[in-house]
């Protein structure tokens, strides 16, 4: 910055001994003293008699309370980390605040530390700005870049002037402290990067749907089976994966309920659209109408645009609209989008019925589900 | 003026801005927020009409001069071709093959007779007496419905309260009114999966009419209703019948049980105490408690703003 002109020529000198990291050089010319207090010397809406230094007793009192202010700041930030690691992952791996009450518990702490952090040092600063610098207005009009070389040394000189007279250069204890509030700060985004993890590998492009799998009414534990719509020439149902899980009081974890949900849609046959002959894959003899049953198509519930759950059906249109920023899928045209940000179609999973005349699924969906990233075409 | 003009530079002034500001916005939400205390369209609690009362003659009529001007006299609907050769409806669609439970639901949430077929109908008291709906649901079972295609009317499923206008005197009011309680109490306590009705109601319902069954927007200007004065039975057949753009959930997908699970889930949450209070926000959910979040937050921020900046005078 601008301390160049100041203290290249010192930086091995005697003074270097005594000085602070953070601070500027001794031998600046502290011009704090001089001419704060001229009447003639500031044009501000208030005489130069309103302005001033405030007395030494009040800065002191300032610069304790400052230092009280950046401590607790300095505890907050060393308590974001130690919450952050307060909850491990178990023997197995799993992560502690998967369990949505240690979750929350995590949450506030996390939440509640970075708040006393940064909420400290700006509290702890305002004190500062209010009992410890001396209050007086500065005119500064601006100018032509780049500015002249008077300009910047005059610049640098009223930079180490304020620092000198804001106090940052005269009271140690709480220029420390701030410098120690900041550090956890500072170090924390560096910690957090540990979340970042294994890369996912092909997880996000497969789901938990197998050839032959059965499918739940979600909700339920009933299985679906292809008569039971048969009272509904428009019919519409969310089904989840027939899986059982250990472990998850509903037989599938909310991850994989996430990713696997389908929306289970009937129309009468003609109402396909020429969409349906389309296949389903560029590189696949299967069309889209090979994949549904009996007039039963089974889409992706996830928007492909950030992936909320799209299942606003009307049953006259056959269009699916998704509530978050209105993507609009034609159930009848191979979910195409007809309206919206979203820009690929929802996955469909290609479904038929077993010996027993239950739904199942024939495979995985035939794009990955949820919302689009960057690799999603690439295998 | 002068008075203002005494005080504006006062110090704590723009505190007091900002809570004028703050009271403000809040009362002024208060009043524009609609009140959900509207009253309730109540007619008698029908029973399986017992065939005596039941008068065909008097249902044609009124499918004559009410229905067949838009659904044709034989049900049929009114159907053209458009530019490709498909069939679209101009007035009316066919009655044919809906099914009891939809005309029903249509004509005792007074959605019909539509004074306009083009539009969307908002939910009304019912343009008809009740006899003269069952005599209308008993000819359109005799004459139109072919093969007894749909859902027939869940007469199981507790429909609207009695009315006082309906009984010649108040001790006959009052025992058909405490013999549907016992009924509605009954059928809502009888669910006894919290948790499934739950899940059923907000992965295929809570879309369109949002998870406090306050209602939202479709495609085109079409909108799904708000299901708060519903009644167990009408909820239950726009279930089976899919009225308007709403897709059918038949016993089938969802089985009466599941669909009592379903609608005691709804009910119960629209039974639960309102803590009141003006932000109270008639439970419209998370994008008004967003709104005044942003306000109360905003509004603190700007406060903080105010008392950091505030110029310092000698005499501070």
């Amino acid at each position: 910055m601008t301390e160049n002109n100041n203290n290249d020529h010192n930086e091995a000198g005697a003074d270097a001994d005594e000085r602070v990291v953070g601070t500027p050089t001794d031998n600046t010319d502290v011009v704090s003293e001089s001419s704060a207090h001229s009447e003639s010397e500031h044009n501000g809406p208030y005489l130069a008699s309103e302005t001033h230094k405030h007395s030494e007793e009040k800065q002191r009192r300032g610069e304790k309370l400052a230092s009280v202010w950046f401590i607790i700041a300095f505890i907050g930030g060393i308590g974001f980390l130690v919450s952050y690691f307060l909850f491990p992952p178990n023997a197995a791996g799993e992560p502690a605040i998967a369990d949505p009450q240690i979750g929350q518990y995590s949450n506030m702490l996390l939440g509640g530390t970075l708040t006393l952090a940064m909420f400290g040092i700006g509290a702890g600063m305002t004190v500062w700005a209010r009992n410890v610098m001396p209050h007086y207005e500065v005119g500064s009009p601006y100018d032509d870049l780049p500015s002249k070389e008077e300009e910047k040394s005059s610049f640098s000189e009223f930079f180490m002037k304020s620092a000198d007279e804001s106090g940052f250069t005269k009271r140690p204890l709480m220029r420390r402290t701030l410098i120690l509030a900041m550090l956890p700060l500072g170090l924390a985004p560096v910690v957090l990067l540990r979340d970042t993890g294994p890369l996912p590998g092909d997880l996000m492009k497969k789901t938990r749907w197998t050839d032959g799998m059965r499918m739940y009414v979600e909700g339920t534990h009933r299985y679906l089976r292809a008569e039971d719509l048969e009272a509904d020439p428009y019919g519409m149902i969310s089904a989840l994966p027939a899986l059982d899980d250990e472990g998850y009081p509903h037989g599938i974890s909310l991850t994989d309920q996430a990713k696997s949900v389908i929306l289970l849609i009937k129309m009468p046959e003609d109402d396909w659209k020429a969409g349906m002959d389309e296949p389903v894959r560029e590189d696949s003899d299967e069309t889209h109408l090979n994949w549904t049953h009996q007039g039963i198509v089974a889409y992706s519930k996830i928007c492909t645009h950030v992936g909320c759950p799209a299942a606003l059906y009307e049953r006259t249109t056959h269009r699916i609209l998704c509530p978050c920023h209105q993507s609009t899928f034609d159930a009848a045209d191979a979910a195409k989008v007809v309206f919206g940000p979203a820009h690929r179609p929802l996955p469909q999973l290609p479904i038929g019925v077993d010996d027993e005349g239950y739904l199942v699924a024939r495979g995985d969906f035939n794009e990955p589900t949820g919302p689009t990233f960057w690799e999603y075409a690439k295998d | 003026m002068k008075w203002i003009t005494a005080r504006r530079r006062h110090p704590l002034a723009g505190y007091v801005v900002v809570i004028l500001a703050l009271a403000l916005f809040g009362v002024g939400f208060a009043a524009l927020a609609p009140t959900s205390d509207e009253a309730r369209a109540q007619t008698l609690s029908a029973e399986v009409p017992d065939p005596e009362d039941v008068d065909v003659a008097n249902g044609k009529a009124i499918f004559d001069q009410t229905c067949a001007s838009c659904h044709n006299y034989d049900g049929s609907g009114m159907y053209a071709e458009d530019d490709e050769g498909d069939l679209v409806v101009t007035n009316g669609p066919d009655l044919r093959e809906v099914g009891s439970a939809a005309l029903d639901f249509q004509v005792s949430t007074g959605r019909m007779p539509s004074m306009d077929p083009d539009s969307q109908m908002p939910r009304k008291p019912m343009a008809i007496s009740e006899q003269d709906l069952v005599d209308l649901i008993a000819y359109y079972d005799e004459e139109i419905r072919t093969d007894g295609r749909g859902a027939d009317i869940p007469f199981d499923v507790p429909g609207d309260a009695p009315q006082a206008a309906d009984f010649e005197d108040e001790a006959s009011y009052e025992a058909a009114l405490e013999e549907y309680e016992g009924e509605y109490d009954a059928y809502i306590e009888g669910a006894d999966d919290v948790d499934m009705g739950m899940k059923l109601y907000l992965t295929n319902c809570a879309h369109c009419h949002s998870w406090s069954g306050g209602g939202g927007a479709l495609t085109d200007g079409r909108w799904a209703p708000e299901i708060h004065d519903s009644t167990p039975r009408e909820i239950y057949e726009a279930m089976v019948s899919g009225p308007g753009a709403m897709p059918m959930f038949s016993d089938g997908v969802i089985t009466p049980e599941e669909k009592q699970e379903l609608i005691s889930y709804v009910k119960t949450l629209q039974a639960e105490p309102n803590a009141g209070g003006i932000f109270d926000l008639e439970r419209v959910g998370q994008v008004a408690e967003g709104f005044i979040g942003w306000t109360v937050g905003l509004s603190l921020i700007i406060a903080c703003a105010i008392w950091i900046t505030a110029k310092q005078r000698a005499h501070d």
